[in-house]
């Protein structure tokens, strides 16, 4: 594999962000500890009284315990890992209960076409465009003139997304779906890669797909909650850009400490975040760095991508700390900053080839592995209220049409009053977390 | 007068302006290329649909003495991902509207995109219409008479490139930069931003006031 381009999963290995040296250097080094690895999981499956062998890789997994959750975060050995993300999610039971709905559904989408299906085949071959498996084959005809063909995986991406979109009409189709699916074609058949699609947006991405995209929104927002409580050095850089001015809660922002409106006013610097969450790391980290992502969201919960998008946080808030010290001295009106800010954070997960080393800061050296799926959840209802009281508040007002200074105006005195009403700026949405946060920064001190 | 002073001085004050440009536009009609263009001069086939949004940096000299950079925000086209775009433009001071000349309904949401920034974006935005894929120009659907006299009605700017060629790239951020209010107060103070304009032209500001 050190002598071709490509990953052996048919990505190319080298990209503005990582060349092929980069990748290469790193592979010897990663090679041999997959190796190792699957050497242990083969231990650990013959201990727990699962035959594997090369030709019938495991379908069952051990019951869930501390030791599995260990092996998980170290890896799943790749050849393993559709079957294993399959079964850690509960993919049989879903397609016991659902035998020949899938089949059912590729013959009554076969000739759809739809907002959808439209907008489906513009992704297809944007997906992984530079992918030998999503790429157009050329083949040459019996009279030597050469030609294009769909590549199968393009034509089986296509079915997934088309019966995805009848199946969930909430959703229909979403751009990002296109490349979850596209992962887990490489890794799955097409009708359990169907179903897990399915599970992964009901169970560990819910809303965040869905037609007005709120879920994205509160997403960011709980994301920031976990920004502000666990990088707390970062966060006022975050917070309080430049850019923020003039926006619909202009003069709330710099007020308390408390102060919760970037929930509903989020900081442009989650723009760069968003596709953490609607593509699962797709795109933002490198493959393998992704694929260790996936394994600890479906053997854990949707705390992982929190939990892993801290880390990248965190292994990037040297280069954070060095920018603001930098800047220094420059204007508080200054875009430079915040510019730089942004670069940093949507161009440094894509080279974090170092997927041990992301795991390990996550899980062994921070406290980010122990933020739990309970707090993740409390925080999510915490923002979902937030923001349902805001927008419902933009609407009683009738502000929605208005230009943004009669808004600004406007939400302006809504804030207040509701400060006033339901005391948002005392409210302390997660104590336990709080205590956390102090409690590792004594650590730190 | 500030001619004047230019005239005397044989270096004259440099102006650095710094602005936030958003792309807008159905999907696939090739604004990320045309970003890419833009700013790294290239362009690829095999290019991924862009998720959320995508945000690069571009400095252009637009004469000796005034560099102007844009920080861009590219995002994606899809229909749902427009309750999204809201964030992204309300602070824009410069929009690019794109449109594929190839494909009648993008024309349509590009108008539904300039009249969105009209009503609800910064007042002073400056909007340009563009319709790419130039280079695509046998299989145009939408005439460039067509595209413009709608952007004369709207009175917005107009211009046709390709992101696969290059051709009017650089022209249109040009054309856009120079609407852009460069003299403004907020602007004036962007000076101190770019830190090399600012450290070079320091010692010529200071001859300046010495002179007077």
């Amino acid at each position: 594999m050190i002598h071709s381009d490509r990953d052996r999963y048919g990505f190319k290995k080298a990209n503005h962000f990582v060349s092929e040296q980069e990748y290469n250097n790193w592979w010897k080094d990663y090679s041999p500890y997959l190796s190792r690895r699957k050497k242990k999981w083969e231990k650990f499956m013959a201990k727990n009284g699962f035959q594997t062998s090369r030709d019938n890789p495991p379908t069952r997994f051990p019951a869930r315990s501390e030791d599995m959750k260990r092996y998980v975060r170290k890896g799943i050995p790749a050849e393993w890992r559709g079957n294993a993300w399959f079964y850690f999610t509960n993919g049989p039971a879903k397609l016991k209960d659902n035998i020949g709905v899938y089949d059912k559904l590729v013959e009554e989408t076969m000739t759809m076409i739809n907002e959808n299906t439209e907008a489906i085949e513009k992704d297809l071959h944007r997906t992984f465009p530079e992918n030998i498996h999503f790429n157009d084959v050329t083949k040459t005809a019996s009279d030597g003139t050469t030609y294009e063909e769909e590549s199968s995986l393009l034509n089986t991406l296509r079915r997934v997304l088309k019966c995805f979109s009848k199946y969930r009409p909430s959703i229909g189709y979403c751009q990002s779906l296109n490349f979850i699916a596209g992962l887990l074609l490489i890794f799955l058949d097409e009708e359990k890669a169907f179903w897990m699609l399915v599970i992964i947006t009901e169970r560990y991405l819910p809303g965040i797909h869905d037609f007005n995209l709120e879920g994205v929104n509160v997403h960011q927002g709980v994301l920031m909650l976990c920004v502000r409580q666990y990088l707390p050095e970062i966060w006022p850089y975050i917070n309080e850009q430049d850019e923020r001015k003039g926006t619909i809660l202009n003069g709330f922002r710099h007020g308390s400490k408390d102060d919760n409106s970037f929930l509903y006013d989020l900081p442009p610097l989650s723009f760069c975040t968003t596709s953490w969450f609607m593509s699962i790391f797709v795109g933002v980290l490198p493959i393998e760095t992704t694929l260790r992502a996936w394994d600890c969201l479906f053997y854990e919960d949707s705390k992982s991508i929190f939990q892993v998008s801290l880390t990248i946080f965190k292994q990037a808030e040297p280069q954070i700390l060095e920018l603001i010290n930098a800047s220094r001295g420059m204007s508080a009106d200054d875009g430079f900053l915040s510019a730089e800010l942004f670069q940093i954070i949507q161009n440094f997960p894509k080279k974090v080839l170092d997927a041990n080393t992301l795991m390990e800061d996550c899980f062994k050296y921070s406290d980010f592995g122990k933020l739990s799926q309970e707090e993740i959840m409390n925080c999510k209802k915490y923002v979902v209220e937030s923001r349902t009281r805001y927008n419902e508040l933009i609407k009683r007002r009738s502000a929605v049409g208005l230009n943004e200074n009669d808004r600004r105006e406007l939400v302006k005195g809504a804030v207040v009053i509701e400060n006033k009403k339901v005391g948002l700026k005392s409210l302390n949405w997660n104590g336990k977390l709080n205590n956390r946060m102090r409690k590792i920064q004594h650590k730190l001190r | 007068m500030p001619s004047e002073i230019s005239s005397q001085s044989s270096t004259p004050e440099a102006r650095f302006s710094q602005f936030k440009l958003v792309l807008l536009g159905e999907s696939a009609v090739g604004k990320s290329s045309i970003v890419h263009r833009f700013v790294k001069d290239s362009f690829t086939d095999l290019r991924e649909s862009t998720i959320g949004a995508a945000f690069l940096t571009q400095t252009i000299q637009l004469d000796p003495n005034t560099t102007v950079k844009f920080e861009i925000w590219d995002t994606a086209g899809q229909e749902r991902y427009r309750s999204l775009a809201s964030m992204y433009y309300r602070n824009a001071q410069a929009a690019l509207v794109v449109f594929d000349i190839t494909q009648e309904s993008s024309l349509e949401k590009a108008k539904y995109w300039v009249k969105e920034l009209q009503k609800q974006a910064n007042s002073n935005i400056v909007i340009t219409l563009v319709g790419n894929k130039l280079d695509l120009s046998e299989e145009r659907k939408i005439s460039e008479d067509e595209a413009l006299a709608y952007a004369n009605e709207l009175n917005i700017m107009y211009c046709e490139v390709s992101a696969k060629s290059g051709q009017n790239i650089k022209d249109c951020f040009r054309d856009v930069a120079l609407k852009l209010p460069l003299d403004n107060k907020s602007n004036s103070q962007n000076q101190r931003r770019n830190k090399t304009v600012d450290l070079s032209k320091r010692p010529n500001t200071n001859e300046q006031q010495c002179a007077c």
